[in-house]
């Protein structure tokens, strides 16, 4: 398995090779084959997301730059387009948020449009859209939004009939931010809000429920019989800090279809994936009923729960490891999770048994991974493997076993 | 021989008889030490080849693998480097209580307020909340905030928030020793002391490290010959203060000034109190040999 791994401190890139059974924190186990930086920035350059196109990736970093990079030797910037965020526009938010330290802003998404074209947003609500040209390696930088801050984030929705060749739609939040649904033209002229979402109505107290979504999914859009076709129809799932689990449908009103508490004591939730076998490239769901389907969230202390869509709790994954918050999740294919954070260990999972096949210390707490091969044991180790356990194939050698397990038989200790 | 074996029925018998054999291995003891000790006067390097052969099984020595131990990153110096962000200037801190704090938690502060140089007290008062107090000490320049946190009347824990942007860290704290308690201390002067750490080894160890690293100054004041030790062992950090004091060329002698007390790390946070970066959990104290800082 190949990993390239984004570290905060330092502002590294490392690339891992490991294969399954890797668990450096134990002197005896399997030792990843290879960890090594590739390229170092310094921490306030750190690469807050990876897209990988293949032979290039797309990097997000969090002095404003989106880089095109190009590594199979060695790590090769082709292109850079810079100033994609703008601090000053959160400095209003600090004195109403609930966060101690003031507020810096960052990639929150960065997520492919058709025909090489990008959409990127920041926790300030700057939105842009990027232009890959794949013969130059060069990116635009075509156009440039503002929508209402702070937003923690924003999710394109990629599984719906239009995706194909009609507008593009995708959805934000944040703190004290409701959920809004907006729609970018095809040839990327306008952007419009096309939905907002409602409070939920005020709880026993008649005191107002505060609102601040962290992660949503979408749905496919609802195929029933009675969908009126004339008003918008997207479903999607979201978490909020305030420890909820909602679902929301744009035809059945603005407020959520289910608005759950997942915990008594409001534990914050920061991110969210479909534990499905089939999601989308985005990672959203292929199905439009809120039934048969596990979620993965995340706190700000140390578990990533997975929950089913009624509420319940079904497993933790890596419990009683994980010692620090986590800050990246992700379901990747084959099958695998990712997780990273502030324990700085780089973690892998099997998506069906929540088994750890990996774990390598990356020096830093982890910012974002992304997988180059997901092959999950290399030729070297399966040999050593194979060589340990020699086969008995030969009868004389067995009954000689057979003779020698006969004699002597221990007594068993009183 | 045990007591049993001896088949002695009279009790003050058989005790008299062990009393003697005991006495009789420990004056063996003494007389091969004697001897041993005659032996390795003449000769040094036998001292250094038992020393070295026979070293104790001790807890520390079979602590579990760590591999951040021993291990140098960059971006590890890069990551500790934050906590120094005051332009060399030297460190300015906060000392508060939390909230509602009773005598003992202000009698403790009197204490630290003697230890930490460049220290301001500020009375904790209702209504603040923790932003407000952030964002006002930022604007003074104060790097570092001391939160003194009582409960029932005993002091229980310190938190260390380094401004502006954090890390926060919190410990428990024991085994206080008063200064009027310590047979013999000296007077403490208000002389920048000297610093050691000890025994902080891991990734998590060196954080630690450098928090008290980052709220002493970096130029300690030789003449006042005062040292604060924190030593670290088996993630216990037991703070002492003392003064050197050269009795002749080669002989120094050291003078408790007190206090004494522990310190055991229960939770690092990023920033003010936000994410948490590592946290004691009770489990971890079943595995014996197992040790976080």
């Amino acid at each position: 398995m190949r990993l390239l791994i984004s570290c905060v401190d330092g502002g590294s890139l490392k690339e891992a090779v490991c294969g399954v059974g890797t668990d450096s924190s134990v002197q005896n186990a399997l030792q990843p084959l290879k960890l090594e930086s590739i390229n170092s920035e310094g921490t306030g350059n750190c690469v807050e997301i990876i897209h990988n196109l293949g032979d290039k990736f797309l990097l997000a970093r969090r002095n404003g730059n989106v880089e095109l990079v190009h590594f199979e030797e060695e790590y090769e910037l082709k292109d850079k387009i810079s100033d994609l965020l703008d601090d000053s526009r959160l400095e209003p938010f600090y004195a109403k948020s609930k966060s101690r330290v003031k507020l810096r802003d960052a990639f929150i998404m960065l997520q492919p449009l058709r025909n090489g074209h990008f959409l990127v947003v920041t926790k300030s609500g700057l939105v842009h859209i990027l232009k890959l040209n794949q013969d130059d390696d060069k990116i635009v930088k075509l156009k440039t939004w503002e929508v209402k801050a702070p937003l923690d984030f924003a999710q394109l929705c990629d599984n719906w009939e239009d995706q194909k060749s009609g507008n593009y739609v995708f959805g934000y939040g944040g703190e004290e931010n409701q959920i809004k649904l907006v729609e970018i033209d095809a040839d990327f002229t306008n952007l419009k809000q096309i939905w907002e979402a409602k409070n939920v109505k005020n709880d026993k107290l008649d005191m107002r429920v505060p609102v601040w979504p962290t992660a949503m999914k979408f749905l496919q859009p609802l195929k029933s019989d009675n969908v009126d076709k004339a008003s918008l129809n997207l479903q999607f799932v979201v978490i909020t800090h305030w420890s909820h689990l909602a679902h929301y449908s744009t035809q059945r009103g603005r407020r959520p279809m289910v608005y759950k508490q997942l915990f008594d004591n409001r534990e914050p939730l920061e991110k969210l994936e479909i534990n499905d076998e089939s999601t989308t490239s985005l990672g959203n769901i292929p199905t439009d009923k809120f039934q048969n389907f596990a979620l993965m969230t995340t706190d700000t202390k140390k578990n990533v729960y997975k929950y089913d869509v009624s509420g319940r709790l079904l497993a933790k994954l890596g419990n009683g490891d994980i010692s620090g918050a986590v800050s990246f999740v992700k379901k990747v294919e084959p099958g695998y999770i990712l997780q990273g954070g502030l324990d700085r260990y780089a973690r892998v999972f099997d998506a069906s048994t929540g088994e750890r096949l990996v774990k390598i210390y990356a020096g830093g707490s982890i910012n974002c991974m992304v997988v180059l091969d997901s092959d999950r044991l290399d030729p070297v180790q399966r040999e050593r493997k194979e060589a340990k356990r020699k086969p008995v194939d030969d009868a004389e050698d067995a009954e000689k076993l057979w003779k020698q397990l006969g004699k002597n038989p221990k007594k068993a200790k009183k | 021989m045990a007591a049993e074996e001896l088949k002695i029925k009279n009790k003050m018998l058989r005790q008299q008889i062990i009393a003697d054999l005991k006495d009789q291995k420990n004056k063996e003891r003494h007389k091969m030490r004697a001897q041993r000790a005659k032996e390795e006067r003449e000769d040094p390097t036998a001292k250094e080849k038992r020393l070295a052969e026979n070293v104790p099984k001790t807890i520390e020595g079979m602590r579990v693998y760590d591999e951040t131990i021993g291990q140098k990153d960059e971006a590890d110096e890069e990551d500790l480097m934050q906590l120094f962000n005051n332009n060399g200037e030297p460190p300015k801190i906060l000392l508060t209580t939390s909230i509602n704090a009773k005598r003992n938690a202000y009698e403790f502060a009197n204490v630290l307020i003697e230890i930490f140089p460049n220290v301001t007290f500020v009375k904790r008062k209702f209504g603040l909340t923790m932003k407000d107090i952030v964002e006002a000490s930022s604007k003074r320049n104060f790097t570092d905030i001391i939160i003194i946190n009582e409960d029932k009347k005993k002091v229980t824990g310190l938190t260390f928030m380094h401004l502006p942007e954090g890390p926060s860290f919190y410990f428990k704290v024991s085994s206080y020793v008063d200064v009027k308690k310590i047979v013999g201390h000296g007077r403490p002067t208000s002389h920048i002391p000297e610093l050691i750490l000890n025994n902080f080894s891991t990734r998590l160890g060196k954080t630690v490290g450098t928090l008290f690293q980052s709220i002493f100054p970096k130029n300690p004041d030789f003449e006042g010959r005062q040292v604060i030790t924190l030593h670290n062992q088996r993630d216990y950090i037991f703070f002492r203060r003392h003064r050197y004091v050269f009795e002749n060329e080669k002989k120094v002698g050291l003078q408790e000034l007190g206090p004494q007390f522990t310190l055991k790390l229960r939770r690092l946070q990023r920033g003010i109190k936000e994410e948490t970066e590592w946290e004691y959990r009770p489990e971890m104290d079943k595995e014996k040999k197992k040790f976080y800082l």
